[in-house]
């Protein structure tokens, strides 16, 4: 009895002990692990809507609207997927008139090397300048501006579809 | 196993200078966690994908191994065998959860990129090996020596198997170009297989050139 008291003990005590400091870590380091994923979240929306200085959250991780002094001139739009291997979460930015003025990924597990060039500037930057209408792979639509990576055509067209996805709902959404 | 947890008593005993230094030394090469007791292959094989990465996952490690040595080879007398399981695996799940938190405020980059392997640093089989086999039967001094030792070893080789993976894949190291501009990286390298091949030239370098390894 008093052994099974002695076990029950020792590991009560270590488990509060590690409870403890982990509580303490998780006070401590709160704060940082929060404003950096803020942080980040603004710089990539920067990143698709350069032109922008500020931005409102429209609907929570899903939709932004991009502000010049004040004045709405755009939004940003989340558009996520399940590409080759995992989820591809990336952001799209739309001016006033339609337009496309970029795009980024912001998580992707596609293959290194190959699927995982969908994120590189050598392939986002054919979005730019785009109409919602003319993102699709150029081989599966003829409308279609977008050249899919060698050898990463199934994340290719995954990153491309979720754009086209995301944008057809919103542009949808304003019309009513 | 037991000749050497004997000898490991003994130099502990007579607590010289050089029985500290030969526990410090051992995992380098002698007892190399990967390549001679072939622990913690899978952190090994899954994040050796750059130099980068792999020296990232050596640091965490590194932490995460002295941290729970020290702490364990402390508790040891007052935790009873029959539940130091539990014990061993909650002080270890307690530093990984820190350097985890640690890295993700301050080293986002690199916490991203080594993904969900640091919390798996848990059930890393070196950790709890060296708990279990070394830290739960030595003092204090001999068990941060160990600690130290394995994390040296297991650092070595896995940022070795990153560089050699990233010098083929990407033609970089550690992020910096070194293979000449014509070159056509070997892709293969940087995908899963090549942790394979590499790690298997690795093992046969260190039978050839350090045929000593793992005996006495």
């Amino acid at each position: 009895m008093k052994a099974t008291f002695r076990l029950v003990m020792v590991l009560f005590i270590v488990c509060a002990l590690a409870a403890g400091s982990l509580a303490f870590v998780n006070a401590a380091t709160k704060e940082r692990i929060a404003s950096f994923a803020r942080e980040e979240r603004l710089e990539a929306l920067r990143q698709v809507f350069p032109e922008a200085d500020d931005f409102r959250e429209v609907v929570p991780g899903r939709e932004w609207e991009a502000l010049k002094a004040g004045q709405r001139i755009g939004g940003v739009l989340a558009a996520s997927i399940q590409g080759y291997s995992g989820t591809i979460l990336s952001f799209v930015g739309l001016d006033r008139t339609n337009v496309i003025t970029g795009v980024k990924v912001l998580s992707q597990s596609e293959t290194p090397g190959l699927g995982a060039k969908i994120a590189e500037e050598r392939f986002l930057k054919q979005f730019r300048g785009l109409s919602p209408a003319e993102v699709a792979l150029r081989r599966d639509d003829p409308a279609g501006k977008i050249d899919a990576v060698t050898a990463a055509t199934i994340s290719s067209r995954a990153l491309t579809v979720s754009l086209r996805r995301s944008l057809d709902a919103h542009l949808k959404g304003d019309r009513k | 196993m037991s000749t050497e947890t004997i000898s490991a008593q003994q130099a502990a005993k007579e607590a010289s200078k050089a029985g500290l230094l030969r526990e410090l030394t051992k995992g380098i090469l002698r007892e190399n966690p990967i390549l001679i007791i072939m622990l913690g292959l899978c952190p090994a094989l899954a994040v050796s994908g750059s130099a980068g990465d792999a020296f990232g996952m050596g640091m965490a490690f590194t932490v995460v191994m002295v941290c729970s040595n020290v702490v364990i080879s402390l508790i040891r007398k007052i935790v009873p065998s029959q539940i130091r399981i539990p014990v061993f695996i909650t002080v270890i799940s307690t530093f990984v959860t820190i350097v985890d938190y640690a890295l993700k405020a301050y080293l986002p980059l690199l916490s991203r990129s080594l993904g969900v392997f640091v919390p798996l640093i848990v059930v890393n089989c070196i950790v709890m090996g060296r708990a279990e086999g070394f830290a739960s039967r030595n003092p204090v001094a001999a068990s941060l020596m160990d600690g130290i030792g394995m994390s040296l070893g297991f650092t070595l080789i896995i940022t070795l198997l990153g560089s050699i993976r990233e010098l083929l894949g990407n033609g970089t190291v550690f992020g910096l170009a070194v293979m000449p501009a014509g070159y056509q990286p070997f892709l293969l390298f940087i995908l899963p297989p090549g942790a394979f091949l590499v790690i298997g030239f690795l093992m046969a370098a260190q039978k050839k050139f350090f045929p000593k390894g793992g005996r006495q």
